[in-house]
């Protein structure tokens, strides 16, 4: 009997209301550039921010029950998740992980729930292992949840390098078994890491390397550091190579591609990564211009926004790239998912707190 | 040193739209307007054209188009024929 292909069948999202465009962000943190000149050194005009009292967790679960919903609405009846991956850099405790509070909160109890890190390149990573767990037969309906709260949890929002760049916000997909010419079909993927690199972009202190209290640290310390100029370049190579790598494991070539979507971190390295690879322009989709920097829920929203949009064709042959901190990234190869994408707002009604 | 000067000419005015008039062996990054991902971009390209390796952290601002050339002409393991015949 054939190993069953992973289909993706269900696409939510859920964006905090709060809309902050370049303007008001300069003028709100007293940052030392102006819209036009973050506009065209990024590609980003705004950003959605969550409010102090709105965590992953409550981002996580709305895209995850829109998700499902939009699952029901192309399978005609209920699909419930068996497992739940949550690809965050921004979990709402640095202990215990957050996906079995979402599952929890979606009513999904008792199924096996974690939290995946792999900074932005975390939903390509936990979409790796969910496709494996289906093609293996372990699980058949993985939900894969991409949220993060960077502006309220990682970023010094005085700090021009990374204030500007980052968004809060989550995407979120169902998977199912089905065969690998179906649309939404996930076909290849590569995944890579450089270790000896984790300087380029991390948070140096509140790990167990430099604990809370360490002598010497300063609240700088506590938000994400990036070395922008370092960090560009490697994005370009490593997506690009691993692009390269997905598609020749799809035995597709860069022309065969119609849709592309990279993760949304620079529209810079997007621009440099499809001219390398020789996709035009009119086939890259993304959402970064308005909801800027979402980490690990960066492709999951631009899939979601490609999709509303009607801007790619259920079934056309698309490449998923995605770079992060780690360093970390991957690509992946797909069938563009037919089901139609839902949105939710967070809201944190139901959240009953976390008992000790 | 010509060749080399040629081809990031012509780099700088395809790709990055840079005024030729601009482009001189005298000209620093910062006179060509390059912001600093623009400069990274150039260096990787140039590092792909002529497989070299040049470290951005080493060439500030301030860092001439012929001081460029010669950094990458020193890893260069043989030269280019000059094709621009000068």
């Amino acid at each position: 009997m054939p190993m069953p292909a992973a289909v993706l069948c269900g696409l939510g999202s859920s964006l905090p209301k709060r809309v902050v465009p370049n303007s008001r962000l300069v003028e709100e943190n007293g940052l030392a550039t102006d819209s036009e000149w973050i506009l065209r050194r990024t590609g980003i005009a705004a950003r959605h921010m969550a409010d102090p009292r709105t965590s992953t967790g409550d981002l996580a679960t709305a895209a995850g029950r829109a998700a499902l919903d939009s699952a029901r609405n192309l399978a005609g009846s209920p699909l419930v998740p068996d497992i739940l991956l949550l690809a965050t850099t921004t979990p709402d405790h640095r202990c215990p992980a957050t996906a079995p509070e979402v599952a929890h909160r979606m009513g999904l109890e008792a199924v096996p729930a974690l939290d995946v890190n792999a900074a932005c390149a975390g939903f390509l990573y936990a979409l790796t292992l969910a496709k494996g767990l289906v093609t293996a037969g372990l699980y058949t309906h993985p939900l894969v949840i991409g949220a993060e709260t960077y502006t309220t949890a990682l970023v010094d929002p005085h700090d021009r390098d990374t204030a500007i760049l980052f968004g809060d916000g989550a995407g979120a997909i169902l998977l199912r078994p089905g065969t690998a010419s179906q649309p939404g079909a996930l076909l290849a993927e590569d995944l890579g890491t450089d270790g000896s690199r984790t300087g380029l972009v991390r948070v140096p202190a509140g790990g167990s390397r430099t604990p809370f209290g360490s002598p010497g640290t300063t609240r700088k310390d506590f938000y994400l550091v990036m070395n922008g100029k370092a960090v560009y370049a490697q994005a370009v190579r490593r997506i690009t190579a691993s692009a390269l790598a997905a598609l020749d494991r799809t035995r597709w070539s860069a022309d065969d591609v119609e849709a592309f979507v990279s993760h949304q971190a620079n529209q810079r390295i997007i621009d440099d990564v499809a001219g390398r690879l020789g996709v035009p322009a009119a086939r890259c989709h993304g959402n970064l211009r308005h909801v800027g920097n979402t980490a690990a829920a960066s492709i999951p929203l631009a899939l979601a926004d490609a999709a509303e949009r009607n801007l790619v064709r259920p079934g056309a042959r698309t490449l998923l790239g995605g770079f992060g901190a780690g360093l970390a990234w991957g690509a992946h190869t797909l069938h563009f998912p037919e089901a139609r994408p839902l949105t939710r707002s967070p809201h944190h009604a139901d959240h009953q707190g976390a008992a000790p | 040193m010509n060749h080399h000067f040629a081809h990031l000419s012509s780099r700088l005015t395809e790709k990055f739209d840079i005024d030729p008039g601009l482009i001189r062996p005298e000209a620093t990054l910062a006179d060509l307007g390059l912001d600093s991902l623009a400069f990274v971009e150039l260096l990787m390209t140039l590092q792909d054209d002529w497989d070299v390796d040049l470290d951005e952290s080493e060439m500030p601002p301030q860092t001439t188009l012929a001081e460029l050339v010669a950094a990458a002409r020193t890893q260069s393991v043989t030269e280019a024929p000059d094709t621009a015949g000068t």
